[in-house]
């Protein structure tokens, strides 16, 4: 069955494409100007915060000669890496088993344990948070690393998307592999892991930038200063009447420069995990 | 080296019985075909000697130890897949050392194992390459590889040859026919492609809906089917069927099929005159005779050598293989007798060969 086709002319065709690029100019500076008004008021005399010029008269650096000296922002640095590695670590290792066990091995319960999971997705944080304080709280893990890592570590999202990958690894391979004398164990480790490299990379980043950028639970578990992340750290240069924009941008572009190395080197993988997940 | 014995195997998923009692014996060294249509149980009774598949019912026996419960590492057999099931993060080295390695082998024994199975498949410059840098062919090779390094009691084939062109297919036969006569290892091998069957095994089993339907030698099969479905599945291109009657009165004995009338030289022994039967006549023991019987031509197929006709004879479509050239056309009229010592007469309710 032949598609209805349309025909345009080739000034026509230029047309299109114009007011396209025009609608897609306007979305890429609509994008682009935050960062550039974070990166111009970093460099701003507190008294031209609020101008609205985008290129700093007087550019300085002392906004950020103040984060990282008058506040304790290379420990909140460290905290945030320090948090963000070991949930993408953990996690990733964690996901990846259950995701195989419930893709794979045959025990009962199994489809309602995952649909459980899966339920989990429909509740946001700040829905569960009480009773996630109190659950920490009990378990003693209150202003501790561990209060921070995890329960960060259980999210269904890695889980579901890596249950889904090795349902489509061919089952062919893995007995395979049984015949070659390998067991569960040696079956994840040595073949669905390393097959697995190119979604878990894509999960490593989505989970690294997730945490990177945590804010809500840091800030409600953690009241002692040295255990701060980043987001936490930034938002403390607010008060209740008033808030300095300009040591809060400098902060905000010291954070965003990882994220930003991260993207440019992981592109790809980034665009994958969007595409893949459909979320971003 | 090993005998594979099956008695009496049973498997059922649930309710569901798909394999209805199996019983094969094969001998050491034997290189044995399980053939058959789409889903009448060959790849499951094949999974099911790998260890891939548990065994519902029966005995399975492997040089004399029955492996119904051991995993499959414990059989000693190795096995290639249809679609060859490379490891697609490792090389060609090291999908063929992954069984070694596991097995405990030590490094520079895995490689010297390694390096001997390739030279002998012609891949020793592909060692260092992914699978995905290889054609189907050296694929095939690289499964293959992967099975003889292990030095295995047993070769399991499970339609290894299917992915691959036809050309290459012809090659690839030759090759694995020539590896296994080589090496004397036992192997089962499944494939729904009767001609791969006739030319690779020393015993085929013809297998149908879970049963086995007859067990022999390629041309015990060809010559001899037990019944109408044997005599079908083997031979190309398929057997002619003419249902009809056996007769003694008259001229003499004779197969009456509506107006065609075919003169025996005798009625098949033990069989009656009057008899219900359906007569099997395969393609190729028909020949040009100016006293056989007028057909029509109504599709002419030439393969070079021979001539591949399709014909109506007193109202009986037949297919016929000559051979030689022809210069024949649609529509023209041929003259054709049949061996008759070639004939085959099934019964017509049982299907089964009765002369």
């Amino acid at each position: 069955m032949s598609r209805p086709v349309l025909t345009l002319s080739l000034p026509q065709i230029r047309i299109v494409r114009g007011v396209q690029m025009l609608v897609a100019l306007i979305l890429a500076l609509m994008t682009v100007f935050p960062l550039f008004w974070m990166l111009s008021t970093a460099f701003k005399e507190p008294s031209e915060v609020f101008s609205m010029t985008l290129v700093p008269q007087a550019p300085t650096f002392q906004n950020f000669v103040y984060v990282f000296t008058e506040v304790n922002f290379l420990r909140y640095l460290f905290n945030t890496l320090l948090v963000s590695a070991s949930v993408t670590l953990i996690a990733l290792l964690f996901h990846s088993m259950s995701g195989y066990a419930l893709a794979r091995l045959r025990f009962p319960g199994r489809e309602v344990i995952f649909m459980t999971m899966f339920s989990t997705f429909l509740v946001s944080l700040p829905v569960i948070i009480v009773p996630l304080f109190i659950l920490v709280r009990t378990l003693g893990m209150l202003n501790s690393y561990a209060g921070l890592i995890i329960p960060a570590i259980f999210n269904a999202f890695g889980i579901f998307l890596l249950r889904q990958y090795y349902l489509s690894i061919p089952r062919e391979l893995e007995e395979a592999a049984v015949i070659d004398g390998a067991g569960y164990w040696r079956i994840y480790w040595s073949l669905v892991l390393p097959l697995s490299k190119p979604l878990l990379s894509s999960l490593a980043i989505l989970f690294f930038l997730t945490n990177w950028n945590a804010f809500l639970w840091p800030l409600t578990i953690t009241s002692d200063q040295d255990l701060w992340m980043v987001q936490v750290g930034i938002s403390a240069f607010k008060g209740q009447y008033s808030a300095s924009w300009n040591y809060i941008m400098a902060a905000s572009t010291v954070v965003a420069a990882p994220t930003l190395i991260l993207f440019l080197i992981f592109q790809r993988q980034i665009m994958d995990s969007i595409k893949t997940s459909g979320l971003k | 080296m090993a005998s594979i014995g099956l008695d009496n195997i049973v498997k059922a998923y649930g309710s569901l019985e798909v394999i209805h009692g199996v019983s094969v014996d094969i001998d050491d060294g034997d290189f044995v075909v399980l053939v058959g249509p789409s889903g009448c149980g060959k790849s499951t009774l094949l999974r099911m000697i790998a260890g891939l598949e548990d065994i519902t019912a029966g005995t399975l026996s492997i040089g004399g130890t029955v492996v119904n419960n051991l995993p499959p590492k414990k059989r000693n057999i190795a096995m290639v897949f249809q679609n060859y099931a490379l490891y697609p993060h490792m090389t060609v080295g090291q999908n063929m050392g992954f069984s070694l390695k596991l097995g405990g082998v030590p490094k520079a024994e895995i490689g010297h194992k390694v390096e001997a199975a390739a030279k002998a498949l012609g891949l020793a410059e592909l060692l260092d390459r992914f699978p995905g840098q290889l054609s189907g062919g050296q694929r095939q090779r690289v499964a293959m590889g992967r099975a003889i390094v292990r030095d295995p009691q047993v070769f399991l084939f499970d339609e290894p040859l299917s992915n691959l062109d036809a050309k290459l297919r012809v090659v690839m036969r030759a090759e694995i026919k020539s590896l296994q006569a080589s090496l004397g290892t036992t192997t089962v091998y499944v494939t729904h492609d009767q001609v791969e069957a006739m030319t690779m095994a020393d015993k085929i089993v013809v297998m149908n809906a879970g049963r086995v339907e007859q067990i022999g030698s390629p041309l015990k099969l060809f010559n001899e089917p037990d019944n109408m479905f044997v005599a079908s599945f083997i031979g190309s291109p398929m057997m002619n069927f003419i249902a009809g009657r056996l007769t003694a009165a008259g001229a003499g004995p004779a197969f009456v099929a509506g107006d065609l009338s075919l003169p025996l030289p005798h009625l098949p022994p033990g069989v009656p005159a009057d008899t219900d039967v359906i007569l099997g006549m395969r393609p190729q023991y028909w020949r040009r005779d100016p006293a056989g019987f007028p057909a029509e031509v109504e599709v002419v197929e030439p393969t070079g050598s021979e001539t591949q006709l399709e014909v109506s004879m007193h109202g009986q479509r037949l297919t016929v293989v000559l051979h030689e050239q022809l210069d024949i056309r649609r529509g023209d009229r041929v003259t054709l007798a049949p061996d008759f010592e070639r004939m085959l007469f099934f019964d017509a309710a049982s299907e089964r060969r009765i002369g």
